[in-house]
């Protein structure tokens, strides 16, 4: 079954979605009732998505490498409570949503507290050479454009924008996942996309990278 | 040729987020012109490009993620509960028992009875050590009351001569 997940993450979209979801569901009912190797199968599934929708938002790779941790083994404990087995990835993103944002909270604990931490992705690669010098310098542009960017959108477009175009998840997950009804959601991504088209720098320079 | 005016942005952001939010003469509209359908086709692009430059620039996970043997099976949390509540119920049941136990209304007269009857039975008890090891015969009768007890100083010698009773002797 992992083999028919493998050959969907790198084919691209080449498989059946129907075989796909319906692979996936069967995985989650005998990961509900306990099975161990098929929740790691499904870790092995979303362990990328869900490491890079973590980092998306920390900027920080331990950070975002703990929290992926601590996502799965909550997941882990908690996958008895899932009712449905067809809402396992939106619930996922749900675990990891929540503990983003609980890890914000801490670091704003500690920054009122005057503790600051220091953050290792901008310590500088010693080893690198230049081309890679380069990437990390296009990186950082990349991502204080997409967070000045995002900066300027609610609360609810910043979440909405990222998990459609960022996370690359479809309206009615998102809907499941910030527990609001798509017209709702809808509103909320037209409202970021009207301001994402003044953006023209990041737009640039995303199309740029392509 | 299309005489209709080209859609506003905010109509092309509208039909990026879902074309269906448009009107049925905008989707048209849309169908027929092409400056509008490639302002559409630059925000789409622009919008899945931001989201592939940011997966292209994020770093691969390196650590693997181990999920604890017994996780979700021994849960320490419900083993002190499970503790917590036996010793609850355990003290619930003693409190419970003993209340029953005490608050019965013949209670009383039974603890009274029982007292009676051990009294009785240390009397019977120091009576027959008395039988058995019996004051001399001088001595009966001498009691004070219904106490057995005989203090020395009220006890009465009766008179014998010392020589008389140094000859028994010898």
């Amino acid at each position: 079954m992992l083999m028919i997940f493998q050959l969907y993450m790198h084919t691209g979209r080449q498989t059946d979605e129907a075989d796909i979801s319906q692979s996936l569901r069967h995985l989650a009912e005998m990961a509900i009732q306990g099975d161990r190797h098929a929740f790691e199968q499904i870790m092995m599934i979303f362990r990328e998505d869900i490491f890079r929708m973590v980092y998306a938002r920390t900027q920080s790779r331990m950070d975002a490498e703990d929290l992926t941790q601590e996502i799965f083994i909550k997941a882990y404990h908690k996958i008895s409570s899932l009712k449905d087995s067809t809402l396992l990835k939106a619930w996922l993103y749900r675990i990891a949503l929540n503990k983003v944002k609980d890890i914000h909270r801490k670091q704003a604990l500690l920054s009122m507290l005057f503790i600051s931490r220091k953050n290792e992705d901008d310590e500088p690669d010693i080893a690198a050479n230049e081309s890679s010098a380069l990437e990390n310098i296009q990186k950082k542009q990349f991502w204080n454009a997409l967070n000045l960017f995002t900066q300027k959108l609610g609360s609810i477009e910043k979440e909405v924008f990222r998990l459609k175009y960022i996370d690359n998840l479809s309206i009615p997950e998102i809907s499941t996942i910030l527990d609001k009804n798509e017209s709702t959601i809808k509103t909320h991504l037209y409202r970021a996309v009207i301001k994402f088209q003044k953006e023209t720098h990041l737009i640039e320079m995303a199309k740029g990278e392509n | 040729m299309n005489k209709n005016p080209h859609l506003p942005e905010s109509k092309i952001a509208m039909a990026a987020v879902d074309l269906n939010m448009l009107k049925k003469h905008e989707q048209e509209h849309l169908k027929n012109c092409p400056d509008c359908r490639q302002s559409l086709y630059s925000l789409t692009s622009g919008l899945d490009s931001v989201g592939s430059t940011s997966n292209k620039f994020s770093p691969e996970m390196v650590t693997s993620i181990t999920i604890p043997e017994y996780a979700g099976r021994i849960n320490p949390w419900r083993i002190f509960s499970a503790a917590a509540a036996g010793a609850a119920l355990a003290i619930f049941a003693f409190i419970v028992f003993n209340f029953s136990y005490i608050a019965q209304p013949d209670r009383p007269q039974e603890l009274a009875v029982s007292v009676e009857a051990s009294d009785d039975e240390m009397l019977i008890e120091e009576v027959s050590i008395l039988l058995e090891n019996p004051l001399p015969e001088d001595w009966s009768g001498l009691n004070y009351g219904d106490e057995l007890i005989v203090y020395p100083e009220d006890l009465e010698f009766p008179e014998q001569d010392t020589n008389e009773l140094l000859q028994n002797i010898m």
